[in-house]
């Protein structure tokens, strides 16, 4: 399994087949940007894993070339981060994002370029927040007939406040495309968590959607899982596991999940 | 021997009372059937009993065991023995049948559980009601018609082993084979366990299989009447003006002649 970890801003590859284009370069502004520029050749799965420190700021762009499918697993833990990723898919390219982290105190921009007809990307994101997480997601579809699967989960506990900005982006003329945002929210604080979902949609020829939901669990779910015996604190373990994990099919990262909930609610 | 003591009980949702002054005694091995027009309390008496938040308790007691269960949680009670079926399974997604009724097991078992006998039993009960394996994997009740949420109503009863079965139309949306089913396992369970039933129906079909002990017609937030099978076959041929007879005794003449009966 090709693998990737940035410790630090400090760039460590794990394991990389010949497929995988990098560079990595420590930018001499004044803004101190660690940059990681990765192109994927050929059809292969890669996992980033990044642990931040305080003032971590990162960039990092990842490029499907023509005709390439590709699985990414992300995992980031630690505190106080900056990040920048930016994917751009090429003609008949699928990409497939499989992201989780628990990290304190996060800003965060996604930018997904669709350049090539056909691309598609499916990008399934789960956090719990402890902190202020902020997204502010860009999804340019720039070719016709092109795909876009947008689905956050988070979890806000103690301190946590998540703030997910989504803007999807379909021009005039670009035909086609279908489009789909699906973000939710639990939040088990008292704190304001915000999502911002725009479908800015020039195109008639578009098939468009979005969810969005802040709230709690619903009572008649814990009185049904409660009615069975489970007490209050195991329900909402139990419900917490499924909303994080349902739709995720590799293991690592379910058992991560499992983990990181335990920790909170164990 | 177990018993379900429901003392003049009233009780409220959003300041509308529903029950009033209600008071049932159901003990082990009795089948009680509740029926009555839709809207007189009876789902809401299973769910007043199983501790749903949404329900006041504005006055009287709720007794099992001879312990008050007023103010008991959900959980609590479901351990002390008490089983709700409900009437329109909730539908939760990511949380698999699996998980869920391992997570219910194991509360209960605690040290005891041992998860390969948990998957034989499981194994067996899904077969007995005839329900695809598949289904255990997957979200509670996600995807389920409602003749299989019922199904999975009755295999959680069976895995849970409770003491007191509360069965709120469990006869709802089941077609002829899969309420044979239904109906035949109930029976079984009955034999096999001694539970005390309260079923809440419309139907006199499930009665086939479970024959009651005592019939109660709700109306208007209480038991108007109450009676045995011929009750129900009485209701079912002219509806619920038969409230209105003075023919049929009420519970507590039923509870008095069984108390002379006793002494």
């Amino acid at each position: 399994m090709n693998k990737i970890k940035v410790v630090n801003s400090n760039l460590k590859i794990v394991k990389l087949s010949d497929y995988f284009n990098i560079e990595c370069y420590q930018s001499k502004s004044f803004f101190n940007i660690s940059d990681i520029k990765i192109v994927i050749r050929k059809s292969e799965d890669l996992t980033l894993e990044l642990e931040l420190n305080n003032e971590t700021k990162l960039n990092i762009s990842i490029e499907l070339l023509e005709g390439v499918n590709s699985n990414i697993d992300i995992i980031a833990k630690g505190f106080n981060g900056k990040i920048q990723y930016k994917y751009v898919l090429n003609k008949n390219s699928n990409l497939s994002v499989t992201k989780f982290q628990n990290v304190k105190f996060i800003k965060e921009m996604v930018i997904v370029e669709l350049n090539g007809e056909y691309s598609n990307i499916n990008y399934n994101f789960k956090t719990i927040s402890n902190d202020k997480e902020t997204y502010d997601y860009n999804i340019f579809h720039n070719a016709k007939n092109t795909t876009s699967n947008i689905k956050n989960n988070g979890v806000c506990v103690n301190s946590g406040i998540i703030i997910y900005q989504v803007s999807s982006y379909v021009p005039k003329n670009i035909t086609g495309c279908v489009v789909s945002q699906n973000n939710r929210i639990i939040n088990l604080t008292n704190n304001m968590s915000k999502i911002l979902p725009n479908l800015y949609i020039d195109c008639n020829d578009t098939s468009a959607s979005h969810s969005a939901l802040i709230g709690k669990f619903r009572e008649d779910e814990m009185f049904y899982i409660q009615s069975r015996g489970i007490n209050y604190k195991d329900a909402l373990k139990l419900l917490i596991t499924g909303f994080l994990t349902s739709d995720i099919l590799n293991k690592r990262i379910i058992r991560i999940i499992n983990k990181n909930i335990e920790n909170y609610w164990g | 021997m177990s018993v379900l003591r429901i003392e003049n009980l009233t009780v409220s949702i959003e300041s509308k009372i529903i029950l009033k002054d209600f008071n049932l005694e159901v003990k082990s091995g009795e089948v009680h059937v509740l029926m009555g027009h839709n809207g007189v309390g009876k789902s809401t008496l299973t769910k007043v009993v199983m501790g749903d938040p949404n329900y006041k308790i504005e006055s009287g007691n709720i007794y099992y065991d001879n312990i008050l269960i007023n103010n008991l949680s959900p959980d609590e009670r479901s351990r002390l023995g008490i089983f709700l079926g409900m009437q329109l399974p909730l539908e939760i997604e990511g949380v698999t049948n699996a998980d869920f009724l391992r997570s219910a097991i194991s509360t209960k078992e605690k040290e005891n559980f041992k998860l390969y006998d948990f998957i034989k039993e499981l194994d067996n009960y899904v077969d007995m009601l005839n329900m695809d394996p598949n289904m255990i994997h997957r979200g509670i009740n996600q995807g389920f018609s409602g003749g299989e949420r019922k199904k999975n109503e009755i295999l959680q009863m069976y895995m849970l082993k409770p003491s007191l079965v509360l069965l709120d139309e469990i006869d709802s949306g089941l077609d002829v084979d899969s309420l044979k089913i239904v109906g035949q396992a109930i029976n079984k369970y009955l034999k096999e366990y001694n539970p005390g039933i309260i079923l809440v129906t419309h139907y006199l079909k499930l009665l086939d299989y479970i024959k009651p002990h005592f019939v109660h017609v709700v109306s208007e937030g209480n038991i108007k009447k109450t009676g045995n099978y011929s009750l129900a076959k009485k209701i079912e041929k002219e509806g619920f003006k038969i409230i209105n007879e003075k023919n049929v005794i009420s519970i507590g003449e039923c509870a008095i002649k069984e108390k002379i009966k006793n002494e």
